[in-house]
């Protein structure tokens, strides 16, 4: 029999145990306007950049988003997440960042396809990574611009390059091929 | 699953019944129930006392054989409890009765029959191993339930360190047979080893080297005859036909982009790195992660540098990968060329993003191509070749394998000849020759016939406004059910 709770943070905190946020580590968000279950939500204290922004509108969460291919049971789920390999985080981090249902192997990612939906309505879009490579932003339109957090390096600074960078851009025509890989 | 709900009823008063079996605690157990039949409650239990909490029955354990006539080799696998080498008890107490294909039963001296003292031995896992005919039965008294006791390699109630390490060794062993290792182990190592989309076929050829652990090319044999041979297993793969054919160079998804780190090793052992006479050790800065995506031993995960199954955008479709490319972003890659030609000009130093540790403060000293002979550095690419032009084929036999096309080699050969210092012209093909395509990926170009790169005009800030969404993945770490929790007036939790 389940215990019924007179009030959901309550039945959180029951869920939770002993690693609930307490209400007063909680910051209070309003999201009466919403559809949601609660008139109000919590967010830790240590990210009021969250609250503030949200009270801003300029940040939407997202809840009970998950890259689960359906919904599934206890009795179901093995054979219902078969491709989207639950316990290995690498294919989580992937799955989290395409959201695609259909789990290949290749494709796109979230930030990518709405760049191309974008790019397709004749909007000029583009992406940015200061961390790399991601999967998130993979699209089959736009090539992710890649920084370094410490700057962007420069080639040919130095007096020992001189002629380099000009020989580069005559043997450009092989470089054309070199460049399709990265 | 089955849980002890009530206290053993045991004679004897002195008896002490360990905490794991004990009826108190939540150690639930795995077990099979003949034909998957079970007594409810809800049926009236059949048979059994009817409890307040189920159904009640004492029980009886049983040993029984589980085969009455020879059994197939893949029946006789499942079988769980083994038995030592029967070469070790006296001659005559185990009498070979029949063998079947890849089986051999043996029954006990005075059982004649199936009993549970036969024993059949076969091949599994590369050795002869010894299975008794037995299972531990337990039957509900005064019902036709039964269940099979499970078997299980430590004890439940006095675990043993030595049963632990069996166990391991079985899961080991478990993981290392899996019919899923040898195609995946045979995979990545092809990858690794510089052939990014192999062919299914080439896979199977491999992990079948590895699993009957030898190989033959010609009159040599590779690997120890035994499943998992490395040996073989690498054997096979750099030299299988498809790493070997010269014909597949030119297929543009054959072969692979090279790592950056085996570039730099590469370099420094082509192109005879010397290091100070003081120095004992090539040393690299720390942060070289950091600008060529690669350094020793710092691997961002048990997933190495990049993913085996990364691709480029312009890949997706093709269902090609290239995992090395994952780190060659546009900045790993100036970096990389700055650090090379750093090398090649001033030797292993810091001074314009080179790969050395910072060994002097003043790199204005750094003037020219003969720097590299300066003592502040840890040590310096030594080449000796002559002046003529057989000095870019030389280079690009080392640096390219050969593979420099046509147009790129007249283009380096053409300004090597112009150069006047000897020291500055053999520095300065070597440099042109890391900016190639080859240098960089493992097969042949053929560069487009009036086809250059286009020019790409330098961005300008937007005038207008835009907007930006900022993705922020929070790699692990993050408890999602605390993120965002719900506060009051929840409509479903009939609060306030």
């Amino acid at each position: 029999m389940l215990k019924t709770y007179a009030d959901m943070y309550e039945q959180y905190r029951s869920v939770r145990g002993i690693v609930a946020v307490d209400k007063e580590d909680l910051l209070e968000i309003d999201a009466s306007s919403s559809q949601q279950v609660c008139r109000t939500f919590g967010v830790h204290k240590s990210m009021s950049v969250l609250r503030d922004l949200y009270n801003e509108n300029d940040l939407q969460f997202f809840a009970n988003v998950g890259a689960m291919p359906r919904p599934t049971t206890k009795s179901r789920w093995q054979e219902d997440t078969k491709a989207s390999e639950l316990f290995a985080h690498n294919t989580q981090e992937k799955d989290v960042q395409t959201l695609d249902r259909t789990f290949k192997p290749l494709g796109t990612g979230i930030g990518g396809r709405m760049i191309d939906a974008l790019s397709e309505k004749g909007f000029k879009t583009g992406s940015v990574s200061i961390a790399g490579p991601c999967f998130a932003l993979d699209s089959k339109t736009t090539k992710t611009l890649i920084v370094p957090e410490s700057g962007y390096p420069e080639f040919g600074k130095s007096r020992n390059v001189t002629g380099i960078p000009s020989l580069i851009v005559r043997i450009s025509s092989s470089l054309v091929a070199f460049y399709l890989f990265i | 699953m089955i849980k002890i709900l009530h206290r053993a009823d045991i004679d004897d008063q002195t008896a002490t019944i360990t905490d794991s079996v004990a009826w108190n605690n939540d150690n639930w157990f795995k077990v099979n129930w003949e034909n998957g039949a079970f007594p409810k409650a809800s049926i009236s239990c059949e048979n059994t006392f009817h409890a307040f909490y189920g159904c009640k029955s004492s029980v009886i354990v049983q040993e029984v054989p589980v085969f009455s006539s020879i059994p197939t080799y893949a029946e006789a696998v499942e079988l769980s409890i083994g038995f030592q080498d029967l070469d070790s008890f006296d001659t005559g107490t185990y009498i070979l009765a029949e063998s079947g294909d890849e089986i051999h039963v043996y029954h006990r001296h005075g059982w004649p029959g199936y009993s549970i003292y036969t024993i059949f031995k076969i091949e599994y896992k590369g050795a002869a191993i010894y299975l008794r005919n037995v299972e531990s039965m337990v039957t509900l008294t005064g019902t036709s339930f039964k269940l099979r006791n499970p078997p299980h390699m430590v004890q439940l109630a006095f675990g043993e360190r030595r049963d632990a390490i069996y166990e391991t060794e079985a899961i080991l062993d478990h993981l290392l047979f899996h019919p899923n290792t040898a195609p995946f182990l045979a995979h990545k190592m092809i990858q690794k080893l510089g052939i990014s989309n192999p062919s299914p076929d080439y896979v199977s050829r491999v992990a079948t080297a590895f699993k009957e652990g030898s190989i033959n090319f010609g009159t040599t044999s590779f690997g120890n005859g035994r499943y998992g041979s490395m040996s073989a297993l690498v054997a096979s793969i750099v030299l299988d036909i498809e790493a070997r054919a010269v014909v597949l160079d030119a297929d543009p998804s054959h072969g692979s982009v090279r790592e950056n780190i085996v570039k730099l090793v590469h370099l420094l052992r082509a192109l005879n790195f010397t290091k100070r006479t003081n120095e004992n050790e090539i040393r690299i800065p720390t942060n070289l992660f950091d600008r060529i995506g690669q350094s020793p031993y710092m691997a961002k995960s048990v997933f190495s540098f990049f993913r085996p199954e990364y691709a480029t955008v312009a890949m997706i479709d093709s269902k090609l990968v290239a995992p090395e490319s994952q780190i060659l972003t546009s900045p790993s890659v100036v970096s990389f060329l700055n650090g090379i030609t750093s090398l090649l000009s001033f030797g292993l130093t810091a001074c314009f993003q080179g790969f050395g540790e910072i060994t002097t403060n003043d790199c204005n000293g750094y003037i020219d191509d003969t720097s590299y002979k300066n003592e502040r550095s840890r040590g310096s690419l030594i080449l000796s070749f002559g002046n003529d032009d057989s000095v870019v084929d030389e280079l690009a036999m080392l640096l390219t394998g050969g593979r420099l096309n046509s147009s790129s080699r007249t283009m380096i050969e053409a300004n090597f000849a112009a150069k006047n210092n000897p020291d500055e012209a053999l520095r300065y093909a070597a440099k042109a020759l890391i900016a190639t395509a080859e240098f960089h990926v493992t097969n042949l170009f053929h560069p487009i016939a009036n086809f250059s790169r286009p020019d790409v005009p330098v961005p300008s800030l937007p005038q207008e406004e835009y907007k930006a969404i900022v993705y922020v993945m929070l790699r692990g770490g993050l408890d999602t059910m605390n993120l965002l929790v719900p506060y009051s007036g929840c409509k479903d939790g009939k609060g306030e």
